[in-house]
């Protein structure tokens, strides 16, 4: 009996030890793609960009962020905790600095639930910035809306989050980034046949489809087919006999991008890409999206709701370079990474013009709902908060295509012609939000 | 506790005023009161949601130590009747202007027929069969789960909206709109619950159930009706744990499949198992471990997947060397403090 | 086209077949069915791709990670193996459940619930052969089913496996008559953990690669080892490949599409209804 088991665990220490000297290393060819930033560190022009750390009483900002449960959408917090801790070494809020952390709905909307309500019901915590859930929003709002508690959202992805009182998205949201997909595939004459591919959950899917099929309707362009499937699934094979059968030119994937990297696996498994143009919303584009999916999907398109990566301009370099300085390397270089880091600036500027004595959820709320006609290179047209029951302060998207490995620029800024904006837009006009 | 259960002999006997106003009796009462005039203020906002969340699972957490402690029955699917529960119960309440308890009522009757309807053909299942089956089972209701959807004020059998028009939240019980109202509603239905599958325990079906998992050939013997007792033991563990789904469903107005998935049913299961399936007051502890330690052990700054490590050994443990669980250790000691303050004059 | 659907369920439905051997040889040896054989098989993969990820080659990463699977669950049979033989089969089971919540809880804490994906570099080489099949594909169908016959003969034909099957029927008997009962059951627990570690890998790449999913995918494996009645390899086999073609066939038509996932749950609860339509009455003296 003895002997066996001391035999089995010599056995298994060899194995291992042999292993592990055989084990002969692949090359190294992580990186951030094309997405590194040129600053070092110390010239980094965050906040108050005093080179000196913030020593005062800490302020409690928080964030809901669905990091697990089949979907992780957690870069855009990730990238709001990079800023601060740039912030908070360079003087801070006045010399107070934010003491940042967000938590993880697991995509369970009664955990979206309580964990807005233990925001709202924590007056320490004074706002909330670079959310990213994706359910949720309309729980989550309500228990705000109580606790007269604000978020600048960094991704909002359901309805919810862009027709809600106290919840203003930074994104442009997979409406929007799908519209202008398929705004793109008009202009190049690729919209004959369009199949859209998208998930289930609540107020998600179906709206973006909703808005294909409304714009698509006014624009004689022939949607031949929509399949919306759950965030679990794992057979793709029924998927691409339909977009087969369908007989489509184009393809919209409005799909996360691990979800979407599944699918096109898929589809490069069977070797069904076809003369068919495949396209994905804004969650595909992350600067390593290319090298994942491989080289089968040279020239896959990808809209991007704030700036594209690869393009000069004083806060998307700054954005690459605080990545680079304070967060993890393999943190995501990725459109809800920009927006978490635009929210966590949006929100240091608006309370730099605060007295650091006086800084209460009162005080910070008023000025984050002043926010108006901010400018930023990652956005197209300037951001605003302001009171209102609906907030989609971004509407304008950019494309880019996968070229050896990583994404170059196809278009700049798109308009959004989506028809339901128009409340949006009336409001832009009348209180002159956008300068 | 089953001890003294068995030893019961009569149904006056359970009901003669020393025994209900014996000193646990009014320990509990006055413990039930403190809890439903103060936990709200003292737990804050956020806990007063967990807890709410909690009380609801541990009335579905006595269901499943119900058919484990007494019919020895083990069964793997009781979330995913959580889930019908509260599936009805939004559908009808959005359906109708029907009062909240009414709906309630409504949802706790309809799980039980689906529980019986589903149980049926896995009566003359035990061990490990029926635990295998409701497991299966589990596994078809979180594939139809994600088909239907849970109903958010659409129209249709199945109550959805879609495309772009916003999904509407059930309004709660008028008696508990707020938060802590209805904390401390949940708390009353859920002590009724507790009280519903008590009374069943102390009297004749719980004295049959307890002969069926003696020896079925037995009870048989005895005259007793296994068919008859195990689809009550079935009807009221199902009510029961519809009336949770209820009160989930009415905690937030919305429900999402992803709360109801096979595995959320291995893990309450588990929880009781450690909590103790002998005695309502391990369904309690298990309510608490599966809902309020992995918020718990977040707040302490505890990564909240190691919960399922503390769940996984005790569980082992449980089965090893605790078979009474928690609840059970906590009465050997107030047996035990009982004991020595009591030894001055022996009964 | 029905034949790519065909071809899926096939790959599908060996792996439930050589995941469902694993838990068999386990089963029919020692009497406990292991829930946590699916946590077996996700700790295999995560760790295979951790180790592709921090740049090992991947088939020395593979063999490590099947190697821990079955050291874990020669672990779990040395320390709990004497207990798990004086209780009921139930209890056994129930025993493994901690086991899965152990292992999962792990590598939640040390990997997330993140989608990722495990590619093998078999996946994209492939032919058409009215449809397109891949190499892995290949690899999954044909292992599954040496695996399978190798067991078989090998239960039958070594001293072994006449060991095993002896203990099958009666530990006590098969202790009396001079097996080394321990070490036999040792041997199982270590053959099913190894079994576990490879179909956790292929699963992964078939499927999704995520410890949470891998885990529980343990619950269609079991209605693999419920058509083979508990006993039968061959039934297992069959069952699995089953189970899969009817599931991928069944997501091909729009109007069964969105049901096809409870396949193996309504295969399994049929089988083991029609299993016990007589027995009414099960004459056991609680314990």
């Amino acid at each position: 009996m003895k002997a066996i088991t001391a035999r089995g665990a010599l056995a298994l220490s060899i194995a291992a030890l042999l292993a592990a000297s055989l084990a002969g290393c692949v090359p190294d060819d992580a990186g951030n793609g094309n997405a590194g930033g040129n600053t070092d560190k110390g010239d980094l022009q965050c906040g108050l960009a005093s080179g000196e750390a913030a020593t005062g009483d800490p302020i409690e900002v928080g964030a809901i962020a669905t990091a697990s449960g089949g979907v992780d959408f957690s870069s855009s917090p990730k990238a709001a905790a990079a800023y601060f801790d740039c912030v908070n070494e360079n003087g801070g809020i006045n010399g107070r600095p934010i003491n940042y952390s967000y938590q993880d709905d697991a995509l369970d909307p009664t955990k979206t639930a309580q964990l807005a309500a233990g925001y709202a019901a924590d007056d320490n915590v004074v706002g909330l910035v670079g959310d990213a859930t994706f359910i949720g929003c309309d729980v989550a709002n309500a228990e705000y809306a109580k606790g007269d508690l604000y978020s600048i959202t960094g991704v909002g992805v359901p309805q919810a989050c862009f027709s809600s009182s106290n919840i203003a998205p930074v994104n442009a949201g997979p409406r929007q980034s799908a519209i202008q997909l398929l705004q793109w595939l008009q202009d190049e004459g690729k919209a004959d046949a369009v199949f859209q591919v998208g998930l289930n959950t609540q107020g998600n899917g179906d709206w973006v489809a909703a808005g294909i099929n409304e714009y698509a309707d006014a624009n004689g362009i022939n949607i031949v087919g929509t399949e919306l499937s759950d965030p679990t699934e794992s057979n793709w094979l029924p998927l691409i006999q339909k977009i087969k059968d369908s007989g489509a030119t184009s393809v919209i994937i409005v799909d996360p991008g691990p979800i979407t990297a599944a699918i096109l696996a898929a589809v490069e498994q069977q070797d069904a890409r076809g003369d068919i143009t495949w396209t994905c919303t804004a969650s595909c584009y992350d600067a390593q999206f290319g090298s994942q999916i491989g080289a089968y999907w040279e020239g896959f398109v990808a809209n991007s709701e704030l700036q594209l990566v690869d393009e000069a301009g004083a806060d998307n370099e700054l954005w690459k370079s605080v990545m680079d300085a304070y967060a993890d390397a393999d943190a995501p270089r990725d459109t809800f990474s920009q927006a978490g880091f635009l929210a966590a600036k949006m929100f240091t500027d608006a309370l730099l013009q605060l007295d650091p004595a006086d800084i209460s959820r009162e005080t910070v709320s008023a000025a984050m709902l002043g926010i108006t006609n901010y400018s930023s290179d990652l956005l197209c047209r300037p951001w605003y908060y302001g009171e209102a029951d609906e907030h989609n302060a971004n509407h304008s998207t950019r494309t880019a295509e996968i070229t050896d490995g990583v994404f170059t620029k196809l278009t700049d800024c798109i308009d959004s012609g989506d028809p339901a904006l128009d409340g949006i837009f009336a409001r832009e006009e009348s209180e002159g939000l956008v300068g | 506790m089953s001890a003294t259960v068995q030893q019961r002999s009569s149904r006056v006997a359970a009901w003669s005023p020393a025994r209900i106003l014996s000193a646990r009796n009014i320990v509990l009462l006055v413990v039930f009161a403190a809890v439903l005039l103060f936990a709200p203020t003292v737990l804050g906002a956020y806990w007063t949601r967990i807890f709410t969340v909690c009380t609801i699972f541990s009335v579905a957490a006595a269901g499943i130590a119900l058919l484990y402690g007494r019919l020895g029955l083990v069964s793997l699917g009781q979330v995913s009747l959580i889930g019908v529960g509260g599936w009805i119960t939004l559908r009808v309440g959005h359906a109708t202007s029907l009062p909240f308890e009414l709906v309630l009522v409504i949802a706790a009757i309809g799980t039980g027929v689906i529980g019986v309807l589903v149980g049926l053909p896995a009566l003359r299942l035990s061990g490990l069969n029926l635990a295998i089956v409701t497991l299966m089972l589990a596994g078809a209701f979180e594939v139809i789960f994600n088909v239907t959807g849970f109903p958010n004020g659409g129209d249709g059998i199945l109550g959805r909206t879609e495309g772009g028009v916003l999904q509407q939240p059930l309004a709660r019980p008028a008696l508990g709109t707020a938060d802590p109202d209805y904390f401390r509603y949940v708390i009353v239905v859920a002590a009724l619950m507790f009280l519903i599958i008590g009374l069943h325990l102390s009297n004749r079906p719980g004295r049959a159930w307890a002969a069926i998992r003696q020896s079925e050939a037995g009870a048989l013997a005895a005259g007793i009706g296994t068919v008859r007792y195990r689809l009550w033991a079935l009807a009221v563990v199902s009510a029961t744990t519809g009336v949770a789904g209820g009160l989930l469903a009415g905690n937030a107005g919305l429900l999402d499949p992803i709360s109801f998935k096979a595995q959320a049913s291995i893990l309450l299961f588990a929880t009781v198992l450690i909590g103790g399936a002998f005695s309502l007051l391990g369904a309690a502890i298990a309510g608490f471990l599966s809902q309020g330690l992995p918020p718990l052990l977040d707040a302490w700054g505890v990564d909240g997947n190691l919960i399922f490590v503390l769940l996984g050994l005790g569980m082992i443990q449980a089965i090893t060397t605790a078979p009474q669980g928690i609840a059970g250790q906590l009465q050997g000691l107030a047996r035990r403090i009982r004991r020595r303050l009591t030894r001055k004059n022996p009964r | 086209m029905i034949l790519p659907f065909v071809v899926a369920g096939l790959v599908l439905g060996s792996l439930y077949a050589l995941s469902g051997v694993g838990m068999l040889v386990l089963f029919r040896t020692t009497g406990v069915l292991n829930f946590g054989y699916g946590a077996l098989g996700a700790m295999s993969a995560m760790l295979a791709w951790q180790f592709v990820e921090l740049r090992m080659q991947p088939v020395l990463a593979y063999v490590l990670g099947i190697i821990v699977a079955t050291a874990l669950s020669l672990l779990f049979g040395f320390l709990a193996g004497p207990f798990l033989a004086t209780v009921t089969t139930l209890t056994k089971a129930t025993a493994t459940l901690g086991l899965a919540l152990i292992l999962l809880g792990v590598m939640l804490f040390a990997w997330n619930d993140k989608a990722r994906t495990l590619r093998l570099t078999t996946d994209t080489m492939g032919f058409t052969l009215g449809t397109r099949i891949t190499i892995t594909q290949i690899i999954c169908l044909a292992l599954a089913t040496v695996i399978v016959i190798g067991t078989s003969i090998y239960l039958r034909r070594s001293p072994t496996g006449t060991s095993m099957r002896a203990l099958a029927s009666d530990r006590e008997l098969a202790s009396m008559l001079g097996i080394r009962v321990r070490r036999v059951e040792l041997l199982a627990w270590a053959v099913s953990g190894a079994l576990g570690g490879i179909s956790g890998i292929l699963l992964s790449s078939q499927t999704r690669l995520e410890p949470v999913f891998l885990t529980f995918i343990v619950i269609p494996v079991l209605a693999a080892v419920v058509v083979g009645r508990f006993q039968s390899l061959v039934g297992t086999l069959v069952g699995g490949l089953v189970i899969g073609v009817v599931q991928a066939v069944a997501s091909a038509f729009p109007e069964t599409s969105r049901f096809s996932n409870a396949t193996p749950f309504v295969v399994a609860t049929i089988v083991i209804l029609y299993l016990q339509r007589r027995k009414v009455v099960t004459i056991e003296v609680a314990r």
